[in-house]
């Protein structure tokens, strides 16, 4: 049972008992990837072998909505934010590549040098696929948060030159040997290493400023884009993040996690860079950068799953895993399609299983009945459910190979049969996320002797306020850039995290007040109940996404009226 | 009976009366984690009733694997923490 908890510390003792070699495991790994190579990148025809289109056509077989044009299969797998290849194709070769080298270093090396070489992996494929000037970047965010939580000036004396060469590196990089050239380039670099040398350790004096600068650090992220986004509103003029930066951001929920670990005093505070850097460089992270950040949480979760069994158990794991997301990746669209197909068939639009071509129709005028409505929407969430899970399974798939035991992100979410489950199942890592942010900083200080405005509140805070603010507003900045609009954007939409507030927080008191005598899907006879339930969950979810699909000119009334059609109730 | 026994008692009635049936014998060693709680909501609500039943002050930081493991931690844990306030 996943959930709520951190994680047992693991010793290096049990993590060198754990750490024996298999060479079936290694040839499972390897194979696996190869299988994706061959699936996804244009390896098959550089060989001269036959395309996966032509493999399956000679078997006999014909399927649609899987293969690209160029016979190789389509998928949602991607390198972005990158402009250095011509090609996703080649992108995901170097990903691959990548994976596997890290894998064996990280199988093979002794304990000590495990980790750090996922690092070293990690920053050669990030700088291979996005350049070194993004990888400059996301090292000299990652070393201004590390220096300000670890200081230690007498251990890393090269810190604070380090951190201003990568500062300028990432803001102005040496464009020639002018003299401006030089000056512009060795400023951040003479500032930061005085800054790191003198002011740094004056810190410790002031222990009530210490921790409002640390804050102030982590939540670096959501300060400058929102201060840029508001000096859009005001100016006009948008700012634009240095990649390297924008990816550090990225991973800003992790680092808030690694924050909460920080102040419950579970990151020792002596800690190295290099370990510091093991919670987030990682070759899983690679793939689809903008998805799934928060998985491994912070410090205490990701290093208490380290070899934390038997290695070779987690890594198969893993290669289980992972065959299940090119299960996804590979049949997803298929399965879209399909069930689309067979709607329409039986008379029912559907509209492109998309639930904002459903809103768009509805505010056009069409008439829609209820059973479009209940299906698009649920159509709409099994296909974010198949993507979404391919992406994230393949990235759980990928920290376990390199040794982690990561819990799944996503765990068959149709099985859930109520709210509280169907969030856990959908969105583990990311529920950890707001219920040690959000959750348990409201429930331990606020309402102790009342239960029920305990569990209202604390639930509200996480799934609604930090939900919206601390998960969509700022990923509303990094998608679409620093503009004030986008705050419309997601407060648009504030009915949808009313709704999952509330909805969640009624589950939850539900559940306190008639307790659960039996687990779900129990072969009894309630088991009919079980089904009902889960589809009861999973359309509640499907509905409340209508208010976070708002057209230019709907108001949260015609949303409001869109989902009543839902239940049957036409205004 | 020492304090320790009678913790420990609360704790099992407690675990037995709200989470019944779950197919195993409920001992001090049971496995909560694997073998006894359903959901993360029971992970909830058996930090209310250790702050309402046994007057246990609790902090997030007490929220981990290794006080909720078993009845033996747990018991552990809130005896300590009893002594701690």
């Amino acid at each position: 049972m996943p959930g709520l908890l951190s994680a047992k510390t693991t010793s290096n003792k049990q993590r060198q008992q754990h750490d024996q070699h298999n060479i079936f495991v290694v040839a499972a790994v390897l194979l696996v990837m190869a299988l994706y190579c061959y699936c996804f990148t244009f390896i098959a025809a550089d060989l001269g072998a036959p395309k996966p289109e032509s493999t399956l056509a000679s078997l006999g077989g014909s399927i649609s909505h899987v293969f690209d044009e160029d016979g190789n299969v389509g998928s949602n797998l991607v390198v972005s934010m990158t402009q250095k290849f011509i090609s996703n194709d080649v992108e995901r070769l170097v990903l691959f590549g990548v994976i596997s080298v890290g894998f064996l270093l990280a199988y093979f090396l002794p304990l000590a040098q495990k980790q750090p070489a996922l690092v070293v992996t990690t920053a050669v494929g990030i700088a291979t696929l996005f350049g070194y000037q993004a990888l400059a970047g996301l090292l000299f965010s990652h070393t201004v948060v590390y220096v300000f939580l670890h200081p230690n000036p007498i251990r890393y004396p090269w810190l604070g030159v380090f951190s201003g060469i990568l500062c300028s590196l990432t803001l102005h990089p040496l464009a020639d040997v002018s003299a401006t050239s030089i000056t512009t380039f060795l400023l951040p670099v003479l500032l930061l290493a005085a800054a790191y040398r003198y002011l740094l350790p004056k810190l410790a004096d002031y222990p009530r400023l210490a921790p409002i600068v640390r804050t102030t650090v982590v939540q670096s992220a959501m300060i400058t884009v929102c201060g840029f986004a508001l000096i859009e509103g005001l100016t006009g003029e948008q700012w634009k993040l240095p990649l390297g930066v924008l990816m550090f951001f990225w991973q800003w929920e992790r680092i808030i996690l690694y924050h909460v670990d920080y102040k419950d005093g579970l990151v020792p505070k002596t800690l190295s860079f290099s370990d510091y850097l093991a919670v987030f460089f990682m070759p899983a992270c690679i793939a689809n950068w903008r998805w799934g950040v928060t998985i491994g949480q912070g410090y205490h979760y990701s290093s208490s799953t380290f070899l934390c069994e038997n290695k070779n158990k987690i890594v198969l794991s893993g290669v289980n895993i992972l065959l299940i997301a090119l299960l996804y990746l590979v049949f997803s669209d298929w399965v879209r399609y399909g069930l689309i197909d067979w709607f329409e068939r039986a008379g029912i639009p559907v509209y492109q299983a998309s639930t904002r071509h459903l809103v768009e129709a509805f505010m056009s005028g069409y008439t829609i009945s209820t059973s479009s409505v209940l299906v698009t929407t649920l159509l709409d969430l099994v296909r974010w459910l198949m993507l979404w899970g391919s992406v994230v399974h393949f990235k759980v798939g990928i920290w376990r190979i390199c040794g982690y035991r990561m819990d799944p992100y996503f765990d068959k979410p149709w099985l859930a049969t109520n709210l509280v489950s169907f969030w856990a199942r959908f969105t583990f890592h990311y529920r950890e996320f707001l219920v040690r942010a959000f959750y348990y900083p409201v429930f331990f200080r606020f309402f102790r002797t009342k239960p029920v405005l305990r569990i209202f509140a604390a639930t509200m805070a996480s799934a609604c306020l930090g939900n919206m603010i601390w998960g969509h507003v700022s990923e509303e900045m990094f998608y679409r850039g620093m503009e004030y609009q986008n705050f419309g954007r997601v407060f648009d939409s504030w009915f949808y995290f009313v709704l999952l507030g509330l909805g969640i927080t009624l589950t939850e008191l539900f559940l306190l007040r008639f307790k659960r005598k039996r687990k779900p899907w129990s072969l009894d006879r309630f088991f009919f109940l079980d089904l009902l339930a889960a589809y009861c969950t999973v359309q509640f979810y499907a509905l409340i996404i209508i208010f976070a699909r708002p057209t230019e000119h709907s108001s949260v009334g015609d949303l409001a009226a869109l989902f009543l059609l839902g239940f049957g109730i036409r205004l | 009976m020492s304090e320790r026994s009678d913790v420990q008692a609360t704790i099992k009635h407690y675990l037995a009366s709200e989470f019944p049936g779950q197919g195993n014998e409920l001992t001090h060693d049971t496995n909560l984690l694997e073998d006894w709680f359903l959901d993360s909501l029971s992970i909830i609500e058996t930090v209310m009733f250790l702050e309402t039943k046994l007057n246990v002050k609790m902090t997030r930081r007490d929220i981990n694997a290794e006080n909720f493991e078993s009845i033996n931690t747990l018991t552990k844990f809130v005896i300590t923490a009893k002594t701690r306030s």
